[in-house]
């Protein structure tokens, strides 16, 4: 159980109980990671307060606030378990569905995200531009599912410990784990509305996303060959330059003084196409060094996996 | 390699609190003894042990005199010498290994400062901060200086939104941890408290009374004020898109694309509309050097997605100030545990562990002071640190 905080003082003792109490009922050896993700209020003080009553529970104290990716990445690295459940601490998600994920993930799946079908949110800030963000997250990554916003997820750890997540990764955490070879799959969860506290988030996000969107896009498609990545989007330069050039030299053949004036601008055109498709190779193959010399290695990742699960 | 000759380490002595250590690039502007006795006595005064790294930043002969005469006053002195300069950053971070000190001071090698300035300093850190940073208030150098300075800090202020004023000034002290986690290169050192800033450090400045400036005077070469220029590039990259590459030139890259698509479009709309040719409008040439610089740009950030997507794991975002777990009535286990849970970095995360003591400390004590009590305890802190310097 991996859960980050930021801010949540009030819902730090109703969550805690009603998360031990689901646990208990698992009957499965358990653990709570607690990320106190450099909390200004009494977060932490609660959670010490809770702790006396359940020794197992564990405390990563990140030293200011380094955003929900980095606290998440924090409470993985911490993390024991063979299974990993993440939960926001604003109680929104019922700790109840927990045993309905963990009842997904034992069929096979690598990931189960929680699906906020009913939302409990304000629909014209929250609800709808989340519903567009799904849907393109969905259709450019190619793991459909309804609700990649929700914190409540279970997860494979062979899965997450060989990912490293950095800066609002866990959007995309259903697209990184199918490319680390995990299935996903999604549960209808319930969605409460906020009791305590005040949401974190807000709009204003959209050009991050996209960008965050076009990188995942690049990294998960062709992570393994980005030569050919890069290869397939010089092509078309390539063709346009010469449709570009043959343009020119027919204005040239078509004769007259005006058509000089044609042939030079066509063909530098022409040229600077040639150059973009020729930059496009060079980054390609500058991705493969980089790649080479990285240390992240899907093909390991994946046989790792494999060995784990006979 | 690079260092000729160190003084040899010294028999454990008593633990030692504060190291200062001082740089030395030039001769005429040199107070080694002066520094050392008034320093020493005045850190004395308030009971810190200290012990002083000279660090000669390839001067040369020049000093032997004035060295020799520092190792013949019998105060706990190591020097480091180099064969040739290498730079401010190399010979502090020389300073730094060589150091045995739980905080660690640099100062000018004059006295820049009045002595008992270093308490004041030194103050803060028992305080809580991390990282304390002179600020020379009444400043006797040059206007021309002054101003220079002042223009430097408050460019980066706006860059990086870090609230300091002085970041030229030689005065600064630190906990060891800030420089086992942050590696030093080129003129980074300046910008040093910014990056303790981002590794979550807490990091303040104190205002000193300014005694006397060496050093240059008037413009600096052209050449140092583009590698400001440039430094402070690095630097807004650095606090706001290290992780992001193509949140930057994304940005970047897609407003000259779009202004290039914009001018063909426009140029597009003339021709068709109005009949004219496009071939003597040098404007359309500028259209598609504009997107082709917007597909570059945007292509280098890609590649620095998968620069920062490879190496995810060595710059790790986030800072572990402490993991509060079960047994953790004893010292050693959970030092043992700590390692086990971050075995990426062992020694980065060795300051997490005296913080974390002190949260166990008020827990035990009533939970109420969780927050409170957090700050206390600081000087137990560098007594704890100082008395197992061999854990690096």
């Amino acid at each position: 159980m991996v859960i980050p905080l930021y801010n949540e003082e009030d819902n730090v003792l109703p969550l805690h109980e009603a998360v031990t109490s689901v646990l208990h009922t698992l009957g499965r050896p358990f653990e709570i990671v607690y990320v106190d993700d450099g909390s200004t209020d009494h977060t932490l003080a609660r959670l010490m307060e809770a702790r006396r009553l359940e020794p197992s529970m564990r405390i990563v104290k990140l030293r200011r606030n380094f955003g929900q990716t980095a606290a998440m990445a924090a409470g993985f690295e911490a993390a024991r378990g063979e299974v990993i459940v993440t939960l926001d601490g604003d109680l929104q998600n019922d700790p109840e569905d927990i045993p309905v994920l963990l009842r997904k993930l034992d069929e096979g799946y690598g990931l189960v995200c929680g699906w906020r079908k009913d939302r409990k949110d304000k629909l014209l800030s929250r609800k709808i531009p989340s519903r567009i963000a799904n849907r393109m997250i969905g259709s450019i990554t190619g793991v459909r599912i309804h609700d990649y916003g929700c914190t409540l997820k279970a997860m494979r750890a062979s899965i997450m410990k060989g990912m490293h997540l950095y800066s609002d990764m866990h959007r995309f955490l259903p697209a990184i784990s199918r490319m680390a070879g995990g299935r996903v799959a999604e549960v209808v969860v319930r969605h409460h509305p906020r009791r305590h506290g005040t949401s974190k988030y807000g709009l204003g996000r959209t050009s991050k996303v996209l960008f965050d969107l076009m990188a995942i896009k690049m990294i998960v498609s062709f992570v393994s060959r980005p030569s050919h990545w890069f290869g397939l989007l010089s092509l078309p330069f390539l063709v346009l330059s010469i449709v570009v050039l043959g343009l020119g030299f027919s204005g040239l053949s078509s004769g007259g003084l005006r058509s000089e004036g044609v042939t030079v601008i066509y063909s530098s055109i022409s040229v600077l196409l040639f150059f973009v498709f020729i930059h496009f190779l060079a980054a390609g193959l500058l991705a493969e060094l980089i790649l080479r010399t990285g240390d992240f290695r899907p093909n390991e990742l994946l046989s790792h996996q494999a060995k784990e699960r006979p | 390699m690079s260092e000729s000759r160190t003084t040899p380490r010294r028999a454990p002595g008593p633990p030692i609190d504060i190291s200062v250590v001082v740089t030395i690039s030039g001769t005429d502007e040199v107070d080694l003894g002066g520094i050392l006795s008034a320093v020493s006595r005045e850190l004395a005064r308030e009971g810190r042990s200290c012990e002083f790294v000279f660090v000669d930043d390839g001067v040369g002969p020049a000093i032997d005199a004035e060295l020799a005469e520092l190792t013949a006053t019998g105060a706990r002195v190591k020097i480091v010498r180099f064969h040739q300069r290498f730079g401010e950053a190399v010979a502090l971070t020389a300073g730094f290994e060589q150091s045995e000190g739980a905080v660690i001071v640099t100062t000018a090698p004059y006295l820049q400062v009045g002595a008992d300035e270093f308490n004041k300093l030194l103050a803060k850190i028992d305080e809580g901060y991390d990282y304390v940073s002179g600020w020379r208030h009444q400043r006797v150098d040059p206007f021309l200086n002054r101003l220079q300075s002042r223009t430097f800090n408050l460019l980066v202020r706006l860059v990086t939104r870090v609230k300091l004023h002085d970041l030229n000034c030689a005065l600064r002290a630190m906990r060891r941890q800030v420089l086992d986690e942050i590696s030093l290169y080129g003129d980074l050192y300046r910008f040093l408290p910014i990056l303790a800033d981002r590794h979550g450090f807490k990091v303040t400045e104190v205002s000193v009374k300014h005694r006397e400036e060496k050093g240059k005077i008037g413009f600096f070469g052209f050449g140092v004020y583009v590698r400001r220029f440039l430094d402070m590039l690095t630097m807004l990259f650095l606090t706001k898109f290290t992780k992001r590459p193509l949140r930057f030139f994304g940005l970047l890259g897609s407003f000259f694309f779009v202004l290039g698509v914009g001018i063909n479009a426009y140029l597009t709309l003339v021709k068709v509309i109005a009949g004219d040719s496009l071939a003597d409008r040098p404007l359309l040439i500028l259209g598609v050097l504009l997107m082709v610089m917007g597909i570059q740009l945007i292509s280098i950030g890609l590649l620095g997605e998968i620069i920062i997507f490879t190496h995810a794991k060595d710059i790790k975002e986030h800072r572990v100030e402490g993991i509060i777990e079960e047994d953790d009535d004893e010292d050693g286990t959970d030092d043992e545990e700590d390692r086990e849970e971050e075995g990426d970095d062992p020694p980065r995360e060795d300051g997490g562990h005296p913080e974390q003591d002190e949260e166990r400390g008020s827990e035990g004590a009533g939970l109420a002071r969780g927050r409170s009590g957090s700050r206390k305890g600081t000087r137990g802190r560098e007594g704890r640190e100082a008395g197992n310097p061999g854990r690096r």
